[in-house]
């Protein structure tokens, strides 16, 4: 059976493929996006993600690999063969999962590889990882699924692909078949993970063990000699529905993170404290406090310290801030609605409406201006839209003025928050 | 003796749709080859797939190598001893010749301690030793059909059953096959050709089926025994074989 595998392997014409595979992974790794760099649980995350590509496009090549036997005509030897059929397709479909898996290796070891350098301390995470295997086993799983049901060349291949990308594409994320962000307060939960793996390798004995249909019968009744088929295809279903049951039931592929005893925090006061896999983030955070410090002292309540999402006990978790994407703005956003809100702690209800909408407004034009002094810049183009009916462009310009008529502007917004008159 | 029998039928009826395609077909072969001849339609190939077990009886029994065929693991059991090629024959263009027939003996269940001698020995046996890793793509028909009869008697097994197998074949391949037949050594051959002169040239016994019927059974001999001299062939058995179609009611 090692041989046949092999030759299967040997013979693929997805041997041909795998530089342009290869080339097509690292594309989606490393043209996506950079800022998982050094982050061992998103690098684990971008390393999964071109299971997303990958999941269709092994889908259509199975579909196309199993009708290999009515292309060349090999149907009949494989009927009159003393070993099932279900071997035969098995080894088959386990040479395209091996080229599947091959490539999104050569993506694993190429981000953790390219993490290595400047990450904390731990390694790629595992449940990330195997969740994108499990995508790709599945997708393809059904494509061979697909293929051997269908009777074209070109429809199986292409409906395949078309299916597992719209589904993955457009509930994946919600279903927990693939994860978009790995942030550090999350990790991959346990049982979930396992009813995925399950479900993919459900899917393949499904697609392998179910008989296919006869659509050109010839020669003879059709054979009784298979009855045994139908206990295992009625096996087979079991089997699947029982792994989707597990997978409705199980709940989401993340779940909240533990807090760790230590986490590193900036040499600076105030201080802002990251997850230990966030420490790369430190001197950005250094930098921000610096920056921070410059707004002269009394104009505003500075808390001493700031914590990453998740750091703290759960009813911070809308408190504190999260880096998104590595989006230093977001950070700024965070830290910055933590000062307004310690400089105006419980606000009292305005007398009016039009009170309300001044408080509310400068407190949104003062968060911006904080949002800018402390990254240093105006909202970055990324960041798209803002704080309904403030003026981003103004407060960009702003930061740049002296410090002095910065000084006055923001104490007529303090002024205004303070003087608002309470119902 | 019953125990030297390598493939017994008895009482064998095969139809599809609503036409009898076998009707209470009965022989049985030992070692060496027999000829199944009929016109098209007549029920070679059907027999020859309810021989290789794909499509069970309606009725009647098979026999293969001691086994009588009754469920899919007797099925399973029996096609080790079955080696097959089909008048359709498919192969796997980008495998090599070596990996073709080494597939092949995996599906037949060869023990893998034999399985790499057995297919080199099939690859001689078909004189294919020099093309062994050339890609089954690049070999011409003739050596394709002999890369087929490789696979067919690759595991050395009891049976071997060959659908039309000269189809396609030019008279210096058709002579070559011939051979290869004689090579074969001690097994049981089921041919099923419409070329009357392969049979004389290779067979010991003849079977002639008619509308799935069997009207004739015996050896080369008996059959051009048979030859009427009013009825149209070039040699002996030609006429036999006419003379046969003609008794049973069948097409010339």
């Amino acid at each position: 059976m090692i041989y046949v595998y092999c030759t299967e392997l040997r013979r693929s014409a997805l041997r041909w493929w795998l530089p342009v595979l290869v080339a097509i992974d690292l594309a989606v790794l490393y043209g996506r996006a950079r800022w998982w760099i050094g982050i061992w649980p998103q690098t684990s995350v971008a390393a999964q993600i071109p299971a997303f590509y990958f999941g269709p496009f092994f889908a259509a090549l199975a579909a196309w690999s199993v009708g290999r036997a009515s292309r060349h005509g090999t149907d009949e030897q494989l009927d009159a063969a003393a070993r099932p059929r279900w071997q035969a397709e098995s080894l088959q479909l386990a040479g395209t999962v091996t080229y599947g898996l091959a490539v999104y290796l050569v993506g694993i070891v190429a981000a953790a590889i390219t993490s290595t350098g400047s990450a904390g301390p731990g390694f790629l995470w595992p449940g990330y990882l195997c969740l994108g295997a499990a995508t790709i086993v599945g997708c393809a799983a059904a494509g061979h699924a697909v293929g051997r049901w269908s009777r074209s060349r070109v429809i199986a291949p292409m409906f395949s692909a078309l299916v597992c990308f719209v589904l993955l594409g457009s509930l994946g994320d919600s279903l927990g078949l693939i994860v978009l962000t790995g942030p550090p307060d999350a990790r991959v939960a346990a049982w979930p993970l396992v009813t995925r793996l399950l479900l993919a390798a459900g899917a393949a004995v499904v697609a392998v063990a179910v008989p296919r249909p006869r659509f050109r019968p010839r020669g003879g009744r059709r054979p009784r000699y298979g009855r045994g088929q139908a206990y295992a295809s009625a096996a087979a279903l079991a089997v699947v529905v029982g792994c989707l049951a597990a997978y409705a039931t199980a709940g989401s592929i993340q779940v909240s993170r533990p807090s760790p005893a230590r986490y590193p925090c900036t040499n600076t006061t105030p201080a802002s404290c990251v997850w230990p896999d966030d420490q790369k983030y430190l001197p950005q955070m250094s930098a921000m406090m610096s920056r921070l410090n410059e707004i002269p002292a009394g104009l505003f309540t500075v808390p001493p310290r700031y914590y990453e999402r998740g750091l703290r006990a759960p009813r911070y978790q809308y408190v504190d801030f999260t880096v998104p994407e590595g989006a230093m703005w977001e950070v700024a956003t965070g830290i910055a609605i933590q000062i307004v809100n310690a400089t105006f702690p419980n606000p009292c209800a305005a007398a009016t409406d039009a009170d309300t909408a001044k408080q509310i407004h400068a407190q949104y034009e003062l968060g911006t201006w904080l949002e800018s002094r402390l990254t240093g810049a105006p909202q970055p183009p990324s960041v798209h839209g803002g704080p309904p009916g403030v003026d981003i462009q103004a407060i960009g310009k702003l930061i740049y003025t002296q410090q002095g008529s910065q000084l006055t502007w923001v104490r007529q917004r303090l002024a205004t928050l303070r003087n608002t008159p309470c119902a | 003796m019953v125990s030297e029998e390598v493939v017994s039928v008895t009482g064998l009826r095969q139809s599809y749709g609503g036409r009898t395609a076998l009707a209470d077909v009965s022989f049985s072969l030992a070692d060496g080859v027999m000829g199944l001849l009929g016109p098209n339609g007549a029920g070679k190939t059907t027999l020859l797939r309810t021989l290789a077990t794909i499509a069970s009886p309606a009725r009647g029994e098979v026999c293969v190598a001691g086994r009588v065929v009754r469920t899919g693991r007797d099925a399973r059991l029996a096609r080790r001893a079955i080696g097959y090629l089909p008048q359709d024959f498919g192969y796997l263009p980008g495998f090599s010749v070596y990996d073709f027939v080494r597939y092949v003996a995996w599906l037949r269940e060869v023990p893998r301690g034999v399985a790499h001698d057995s297919t080199l020995r099939a690859i001689e046996g078909v004189g294919l030793s020099d093309r062994m890793s050339d890609r089954m793509r690049t070999l011409s028909g003739g050596m394709v059909r002999r890369a087929g009869i490789a696979s067919a008697i690759v595991g050395d097994p009891k049976l071997v059953l060959l659908d039309e197998p000269t189809v396609g074949l030019d008279p210096a391949q058709r002579l070559d096959f011939r051979s290869l037949i004689r090579s074969l050594g001690a097994r049981a051959v089921v041919l099923s050709t419409h070329l009357v002169e392969d049979v004389a040239a290779l067979c010991d016994t003849v079977v002639v089926l008619d509308s799935g019927r069997v009207i004739f059974t015996g050896s080369t001999g008996e059959l051009s025994a048979l030859a009427a001299p009013d009825v149209p062939g070039d040699t002996a058995i030609e006429r036999g074989y006419m003379t046969v179609l003609r008794a049973g009611g069948g097409r010339a």
